[in-house]
């Protein structure tokens, strides 16, 4: 399996550029939030795992 | 000879072969029907006729000459419009591509040629396999041939769609986080997502360049197969079936609690999954719980290394030249740039462990069930923007893992729609995958497989 994930960017404000309109940035910001709801639990999970290995 | 889209690929390849039927008739025969009932399907985005009458001629020619001919001989297949077929647009469905006009075939398409298959036009998709289904694009979205105001499936829509619009016998499409096995469960075909590089993907758009697949999606288990050997170039053999079909020696792993999905699995998915494995215990199958995590453990890698990725490739491109590309992908595309380092650095490392975790359950079994989706298809016109980062979707598990997994139609929702399941299947075992969803496929007496205004 080729494992060639990127690292991502460090964290930041980000935003659409101004030519979107505002239900359109609304939108993203809301797939921000999502995306960071999944961020945080990849961590939890992360933590759990690593407590398990030092078990 | 009548009624070609009613044809199996194997019955369709072995007229072909005899000279019963001219390879030229077979895609004269699809080209019609396209005429006909593409302007409601809107399955493709380019229709080959004259190169794909070409390449049939040419195959009659051999034929004629008695030379033997490939196992795909005047099957007409379309092609993802990201994928390369030399001297045909690919634009991606994207305004930012329309210009593009490859010079020479992917490796895949080369196969596909090489064995036969007529390359019949370039299927719609999703912008870019991840944009869609949108109405700002310069294409308008497939619709289901089932009910052209639900949802086909994407992100390989077109492919779903002109296979289940009998427009085609089969479709190359690709598969990041579904696109194979949703339009095949939305559509009520058969999709298959190998393993990682079993089919080769060069010469298609990269999306998540660690997650993307490339893989057939086809009307029946049998004509996926053939496809994928195809695709492949791996043999797969079918399993000899005795005049009692039984999975008699087959074992099938499930999750004990549902994969964690709770309600999220709307009550018709979870019907057909028990239903499902009813008849596999009925006839002989035996079913082992496995212990293996929620989907939501592979869900949150899945997305945050598959939306790192993306955002990786087109972030800077979208930036630059934001206008040019619709409202669904450019949103999609730069989220993923909010992600931390060390957040993909984690999901990396949770993928490796949930890998091994598949692996070590495939080891007790044939097969792992899981649903095709959460739910059957819905109005084209309510997909949310973020809908498979919102719910666990459960295609992830398999593009995360890197296992093949194939997806195929079992039961209908009230609406009429069809519902279908997945299996996951180590690599190297795809055949198992096909025997298994073959013998679902005789046993599940569903009288209706294929959308009726399109096949009756």
């Amino acid at each position: 399996m080729r494992d060639v994930t990127p690292p991502a960017p460090d964290f930041r404000e980000i935003a659409l550029p101004p030519e979107a309109s505002a239900a359109e940035a609304a939108d993203f910001a809301r797939g921000i939030a999502v995306l960071d709801r999944l961020a945080r639990r990849v961590a939890e999970l992360a933590r759990t795992q690593e407590r398990e290995d030092k078990q | 000879m009548n009624r070609l889209e009613q044809l199996s690929i194997a019955q369709l390849t072995a007229a072909v072969a005899s000279r019963e039927i001219a390879a030229v008739e077979v895609t004269g025969y699809f080209l019609e029907r396209i005429s006909r009932f593409d302007g409601e399907l809107s399955g493709y985005v380019h229709v080959a006729d004259e190169a794909a009458l070409a390449q049939a001629r040419r195959l009659d020619a051999r034929l004629a000459a008695g030379e033997t001919v490939g196992p795909l001989a005047g099957v007409p297949i379309s092609v993802k419009d990201i994928v390369e077929v030399a001297g045909m647009p690919n634009t991606g469905a994207s305004h930012s591509r329309l210009d593009r006009r490859p010079m020479q075939d992917a490796p895949v398409v080369r196969r596909l040629s090489e064995a036969g298959a007529i390359i019949i036009g370039k299927a719609n998709c999703h912008e870019l396999a991840f944009g869609g289904p949108s109405f700002d694009l310069p294409f308008p979205p497939a619709r289901n041939p089932w009910n052209p105001e639900m949802f086909p499936g994407g992100s390989s829509s077109g492919s779903g769609v002109t296979v289940a619009g009998g427009l085609c016998l089969g479709s190359v499409a690709t598969d990041t986080a579904g696109s194979i096995r949703l339009p095949a469960t939305m559509c009520g075909m058969v999709g298959f997502k190998p393993g990682f590089d079993v089919v080769p993907v060069e010469g298609i758009d990269t999306l998540a360049h660690s997650m993307d697949h490339c893989g057939p999606i086809a009307a029946r288990v049998d004509d996926c197969r053939r496809l994928y050997a195809a695709m492949s170039a791996c043999e797969s053999r079918p399993l000899p079936v005795g005049d009692v079909p039984s999975f008699a020696g087959m074992r099938l792993g499930v999750s004990p609690d549902g994969w964690g999905l709770g309600a999220s699995l709307r009550p018709e998915m979870a019907t057909a999954m028990q239903n499902a494995l009813d008849l596999f215990a009925r006839n002989g199958g035996e079913i082992v719980e496995l212990n293996l995590p929620p989907l939501e453990t592979f869900h949150a890698p899945g997305a945050v290394v598959m939306m790192a990725e993306i955002a990786a490739h087109y972030g800077a491109e979208v930036r630059g030249n934001f206008s040019a590309f619709g409202e669904m992908f450019r949103g999609r595309a730069l989220v993923g740039e909010s992600l931390a380092a060390a957040d993909v650095i984690a999901a990396r490392k949770l993928r490796d462990v949930l890998r091994k975790k598949v692996d070590a359950s495939l080891a007790t079994v044939d097969a792992i069930l899981l649903p095709g989706a959460l739910a059957p298809a819905g109005p084209l016109k309510t997909v949310d923007k973020f809908y498979f980062l919102e719910e666990p979707i459960p295609n992830i598990l398999a593009n995360l893992t890197g296992h093949s997994a194939l997806a195929f139609p079992f039961g209908k929702a009230r609406n009429g729609m069809p519902l279908g399941l997945q299996i996951v299947g180590a690599t190297g075992n795809e055949s198992r995958l096909f025997d298994i969803a073959a013998m679902f496929e005789r046993l599940d007496g569903v009288a209706v497989r294929l959308p009726p205004r399109y096949f009756s």
